[in-house]
């Protein structure tokens, strides 16, 4: 496919600020301004709600309760236990329990901290230890197993183990949570939402407010942002705009400043574990086990889903005969936490790599030398019982080891350390295998509608929503490759609950899959209307006529597409078509846990180098080589993009992006000032490979999906930061604690005590 | 009635409450949608809009990317304010272009305040990747604003200068260049000599106040006495034995002098690790040191360089050395109706300094501690005389008097290092908060003495000291 050289107008539109995201829509008239009031509590409970001082604010004009509700209380995707505004109780601090609708921004958010409630405080479990202890778990504990752990210990050389701890994380979109609702005259309601997940929205609103989802319309236009932030926890905002609407019959946007969004929304999952792995003489992998804990927040959210995720992905790239891995699922007092890119994927995979940096260290080897020996075969079984498919784990790993690109990294190292006091460098390499597709099954299915207006110009909805990672421009490349127009006649639209029904969010990397796959399918449908029109417009047989180049083509002979298309219209031919796509063979029985959950995997390996300060505690990371496995690319550049941003996203999680609490469950870091996400100069220069593409089906159009892989690279910045300190302080390579600050930093190198 | 305001290339009014938040006005009452809010506390840069004045008695305007979200309408009165719209051109420009195709752009959100800071970098010939040190991307992992800059390079020097000169170029509205021309030098605003009004809001470059107020929502109280327009206060100047600098004096300013270099040839480069580049050209001195913040990256600087203060109210001027100046948390020597006019740095042949930070990030983060020391030329095996100040260990910014005197002519050695370090602990009281534990901010303070004194003396060996 082609690299188009004119600038794309959605990219010239943003290049000029031209773009209108959900919070830079144009107000209507009489459009109110929304702001809940939160619990100032981990845990309490209240019967009465005072607003008195809230409605004396000028320009409040209402403050909205539970008891406002028409319909049912429940925001809930799964399990049903999550409230839009807290009755009688609430479970974090920021847990909405009233609204205050105003005529601006200032008067909501005044009164917004001015409603209060009789508190009475109950106690609270913050941490998994206090939630174990509690036994407040949201599900029964779930095992993936393969082979026979147990009696595999005994043909281990030696067995190490540890403790692992992984920080949560804020999705950090720039731009923060939006919603704008708007009565319509037939007493319906048109949902501007800032979401991932439209049809999650639609669902949400029609419990709350009451209305058939036929009434209410949901658009989400371009994020700005998302990084699974606004796949399940845009619902809240709104459902809260709806409601607020409903009762008013007046437009009102919900838009909170970035600490109350930081406060309100849940974030990654911290997780806790401990793993055992045992190797043989040769350094071969025999035996893993692990227990992993998420922190979940204080409902169900996404959590069970993210914790599957993880047992998919806790053997990463590397083939183990006997595993067994079980994860528990702890509801803490904190916002619930949420998908966030890698999907509880990358926090199993780290305690994986922390097991083999344990197991190097013991054995006094480069942890690259266990791992190299250890990766995938085809042919290799997952835990899951699907087996790897020409997995590209060692085909990416030996294209980063060409010319000994690794070996002389590390004997590079090793001689600068043995002669540097003080500036210490380290380096570490991490594959990645990550499996594409919804775990849940029924998701992976899509739609799209494809209108072919008389002037040849082509329009395509899917329910792919654009956030940065440019899926519609894939969607547009794929469209126009199907219907052989230059891109620039294709037009993708935002996504409408109109346009398209019952929706998966765009999530799981899958969004240029599914729906790139139901785009082709419509163009598909076009086509085979079209071909009889064109045959007989070029005088050939149907089966020869070929669309290409802006014509149809068959035996030397084309005719132009507007032409086509004005004859096929004269003709009554239907220029329209909606189509479905379901990703084909995925099963998976949740009882066994076993089956074929994903499409393909996708692989890729990682070299980063980081140099600490011994002296001040403080590191850097220098350099990041990929190389990565791409399928066909369906646009380089875009994917290109998404490894970056992904490998620094993942760094930052690793290294300076640090979520504090004090002992009451308030979030400290709640702005930029304290929350510290890279920036140019923190981001090290990333140089990236695709692995030679052998032509193959994977997804759409032979590429792979791009999105969520390559955030486990960023796990090499801890590793390679460890291995740093190391150098200095042996025993810090038995200490798996994410993030690195440079207070952490310091800690494992000089210690934590008084000197 | 303020002045009016060139906002791209019309004169628009400003509104009567001149506390007007500037990033509202330009998306509530302008429909300007392309100037984004992300943060709303200057620390992400997707706000930046291109502010053009002519500084009373000067002639040339100048203009420079600062954050809307920071400012209050009053202070663009009699300006020319370009948001990203009055940049456009019916084809993208060189900086958009760059940013597009390179693969600076991905969910588009922090694009407006690149292209501004790259705009602006054009203009004034600054190094394009040093100009967007500030803007925050979530999406692209930077890879892709590097290439950008790098491709901007070649076109960053020399600086168009002024704005035909970049309407020239294609990277601006030759409208809104046109409409430059209308702009009118400040008015010149004499210094208050008695200090200033009993009940006003005082601000200098307005990168602290907005913030403030974002957490509390606070009315502020009118009329605004803002010290930045106060000519007299933005000069810096010496004698033989002090440098004086204006409270108004901005840090971008302090990292341009030619006086400070030469003095003190590390405290430029040491500066790019106060805030981001475009609060740097906001932030001054004396509104840094009046927050009086614990962890003021410039008033820690100051206090180990001795500094003084003038401070004038309608009892005249009072002179104070800058380390009785702070009294407890945010609490300082300055009585009601006190300014802070002009700070005054001694000017000792052969003292050098140094100056130290650790924080989460190494750009634009606030410091877990920071420390700086000046010591004198020593004799052979004998240190100088030291002043030693730090932030982060105390309610305020210390000046570390005990521990600079344990040092001070003593022979550099582990003994005297360990006696100066028990000194040091009885002298700091740091407090467990998101910016590191007690504990940390402790022990970190002694290594970072040891840096100083590596930095100062590099042939000492401190992994030998510790």
């Amino acid at each position: 496919m082609s690299t188009a050289p004119l600038l794309p107008s959605s990219l010239q539109n943003l290049a000029q600020g031209k773009t209108r995201f959900t919070s830079d829509l144009s107000l209507p008239q009489g459009c109110l301004h929304a702001l809940p009031a939160t619990s100032p509590h981990a845990h309490a409970r209240f019967s009465q709600i005072d607003s008195a001082a809230a409605l004396a604010v000028p320009g409040v004009r209402a403050i909205l309760t539970a008891a406002d509700i028409l319909r049912r209380n429940d925001i809930s995707n799964l399990a049903h236990d999550e409230p839009l505004l807290a009755e009688q109780e609430v479970h974090c601090v920021g847990e909405p329990y009233a609204l205050v609708v105003a005529d601006s921004i200032e008067a909501a958010w005044q009164g917004s901290h001015l409603v209060t409630a009789d508190w009475t405080p109950l106690p609270a479990c913050l941490d998994m230890a206090s939630a174990l202890a509690a036994g407040a778990l949201l599900q029964p504990p779930r095992t993936f197993a393969l082979g026979d752990v147990d009696t595999a210990w005994g043909c281990c050389a030696i067995v190490v183990s540890g403790t692992v701890e992984i920080g949560s994380a804020e999705h950090l979109y720039m731009e923060t949570q939006c919603a704008l609702a708007l009565p319509r005259d037939d007493g319906g309601l048109l949902l501007h939402s800032a979401t991932q997940s439209p049809s999650g929205v639609h669902k949400a609103v029609a419990t709350i407010t009451g209305l058939p989802m036929h009434a209410i319309e949901v658009v989400a236009g371009r994020l700005g942002g998302g990084f699974g932030g606004k796949e399940e926890q845009a619902t809240l905002w709104a459902c809260l705009a709806a409601l607020a609407a409903q009762r008013l019959q007046q437009p009102v946007r919900l838009w909170p400043d970035r600490s109350d969004d930081m406060r309100i929304t849940g974030k990654r999952h911290p997780y806790q574990a401990h793993f055992k792995l045992g190797l043989d003489a040769n350094g071969r992998f025999v035996a893993y086990e692990a227990q992993l804990w998420q922190n979940a927040g204080w409902c169900t959210d996404l959590s069970p889903a993210i914790l599957e995720r993880s047992l998919f992905h806790a053997t990463n790239a590397y083939a183990i005969p006997h595993v067994r891995v079980t994860a528990h699922s702890c509801r803490t007092h904190l916002p619930s936490n949420t998908a966030f890119r890698g999907f509880g994927a990358p926090q199993a995979i780290f305690v994986m790599e922390s097991a083999i940096r344990a197991a190097a260290h013991q054995l006094r080897c480069p942890p690259e030398t266990l791992q190299a020996r250890n990766l995938l075969r085809d042919g290799d079984v997952f835990p899951y019982g699907m087996c790897a498919q020409q997995p590209k784990a060692e085909a990416s790993w030996q294209m980063l080891a060409r010319e000994n690109g690794i070996a002389t990294c590390r004997q590079r190292i090793t001689a600068w350390n043995a002669t540097q006091p003080r500036y210490r460098k380290g380096m570490a390499v991490v594959p990645v295998c990550f499996g594409i597709a919804f775990t849940a099954t029924l998701l992976n299915q899509a739609q799209a509608l494809v209108h072919v207006y008389t002037d040849g110009s082509v329009a395509v909805t899917t329910g792919a929503i654009e956030m940065g990672q440019g899926v519609h421009g894939k969607v547009q490349r794929i469209v126009a490759e199907t219907l052989g127009l230059p891109v620039a006649q294709v037009q993708v639209m935002p996504t409408s609950t109109l346009r398209v029904a019952n929706v998966s969010p765009t999530a799981a990397s899958t969004g240029a899959d599914l729906n790139g796959g139901a785009a082709r399918q419509a163009c598909l449908d076009i086509l085979q209307r079209l071909r009889p029109v064109a045959a007989a417009l070029l005088n050939a047989p149907a089966a020869e006529v070929m669309f290409l180049e802006g014509h149809a083509h068959a035996q030397q002979a084309r005719v132009p597409w507007n032409e086509l298309i004005a004859q096929a219209y004269r003709q009554r031919i239907h220029l329209s078509a909606l189509a479905h796509y379901a990703s084909a063979n995925l099963h998976f029985d949740p009882q066994r846990n076993q089956g074929q959950p994903f499409a393909y995997h996708v692989y890729g390996t990682a070299l980063m180098e980081a140099t600490v300060d011994v002296l001040l505690g403080t590191g850097r990371i220098d350099a990041v080589r990929v190389v990565h496995d791409i399928g066909h690319s369906l646009d380089a550049s875009t994917d290109r993009g998404q490894i970056e941003g992904a490998i620094v996203q993942g760094m930052g999680w690793m290294t300076s992006e640090e979520i504090r609490h004090d002992s009451q469950g308030r979030l400290l870091t709640d702005n930029l000032a304290s929350y510290k996400i890279p920036d140019l100069d923190s981001s090290p220069p990333i140089e990236i490979e695709f692995l030679p593409h052998n032509g193959g089906p994977a997804g759409i159009l032979h590429s792979k999906a791009v999105g969520e892989p390559p955030l486990v690279y960023g796990l090499a910045a801890y590793f390679a930061l460890q291995d740093a300190i190391t150098s200095w302080q042996p025993q810090a390579a038995a200490v798996f604690r994410a993030p690195l600050t440079s207070e952490a930093i310091f800690g494992l190198l000089h210690g934590n005590d008084p000197p | 009635m303020s002045r009016p305001l060139i906002l791209n290339a019309t004169t628009v009014a400003l509104p009567t409450d001149e506390g007007t938040n500037l990033l509202s006005f330009l998306r509530q009452h302008h429909g300007l949608t392309a100037t984004k809010l992300a943060c709303g506390t200057g620390d992400c840069a997707a706000c930046l809009v291109l502010l053009g004045e002519i500084p009373a008695g000067q002639t040339q305007p100048h203009y420079q990317a600062v954050n809307s979200c920071l400012l209050s309408t009053g202070r663009v009165a009699g300006c020319h304010l370009i948001t990203l719209e009055g940049l456009n051109l019916a084809t993208p420009t060189l900086v958009q272009q760059a940013l597009a195709e390179e693969g600076g752009i991905q969910c588009g959100y922090c694009t407006p305040g690149l292209v501004v800071a790259l705009t602006a970098a054009l203009l004034n010939g600054e190094q394009p990747a040093a100009a967007v040190a500030g803007n925050l991307c979530r999406c692209t992992g930077y890879g892709g604003i590097r290439r950008a800059c790098t491709r901007l390079e070649p076109l960053s020097g020399p600086p168009a200068g002024q704005l035909p000169a970049l309407a020239d170029r294609g990277l601006l509205s030759p409208a809104v260049a046109q409409a430059g021309q209308r702009l009118q030098p400040h008015p010149s605003i004499p210094a208050p000599t008695h200090g200033a009004a009993p009940a006003c809001t005082i601000v200098a470059g307005e990168t602290d106040h907005t913030v403030q107020q974002a957490h509390h929502r606070a009315n502020t109280v009118q009329p605004w006495l803002r010290l930045q327009q106060i000519v007299e206060w933005q000069q810096i100047q010496a004698d033989r034995h002090w440098l004086h600098l204006g409270a108004a004096v901005t840090i971008a300013q302090c990292q341009h002098e030619p006086l400070i270099a030469a003095e003190w040839p590390n405290l430029p480069v040491f500066l790019d690790r106060f805030a981001s580049p475009s609060i740097r050209r906001s932030a001054t001195i004396g509104g840094n040191l009046a927050n009086a913040s614990p962890i003021a990256d410039l008033a820690v600087v100051l206090l180990a360089l001795g500094a003084e203060l003038s401070l004038q109210s309608t009892n005249g001027i009072r002179r104070l050395p800058l380390a009785q100046f702070y009294l407890a948390y945010h609490r300082t020597a300055l009585q009601a109706g006190e300014l802070i006019s002009h700070i005054h740095i001694p000017r000792q042949p052969g003292r050098r300094l140094h100056c130290a930070k650790v924080s989460k990030r190494w750009l634009d983060d606030i410091a877990s501690v920071n420390s700086s020391m000046a010591i004198d030329a020593g004799t052979e095996g004998q240190l100088g005389t030291v002043q030693l100040s730090a932030g982060g260990v105390a309610p305020y910014p210390l000046c570390l008097h005990r521990t600079a005197a344990a040092l001070s002519g003593q022979p550099l050695t582990a003994n005297t290092l360990h006696t100066a370090l028990a000194v040091m602990d009885t002298e700091i009281a740091p407090i467990d908060d998101v910016r590191g534990s007690t504990q940390y901010k402790r022990r970190l303070l002694h290594h970072l003495l040891l840096d100083h004194l590596q930095a100062l003396h590099p042939t000492l060996r401190w992994e030998e000291l510790t």
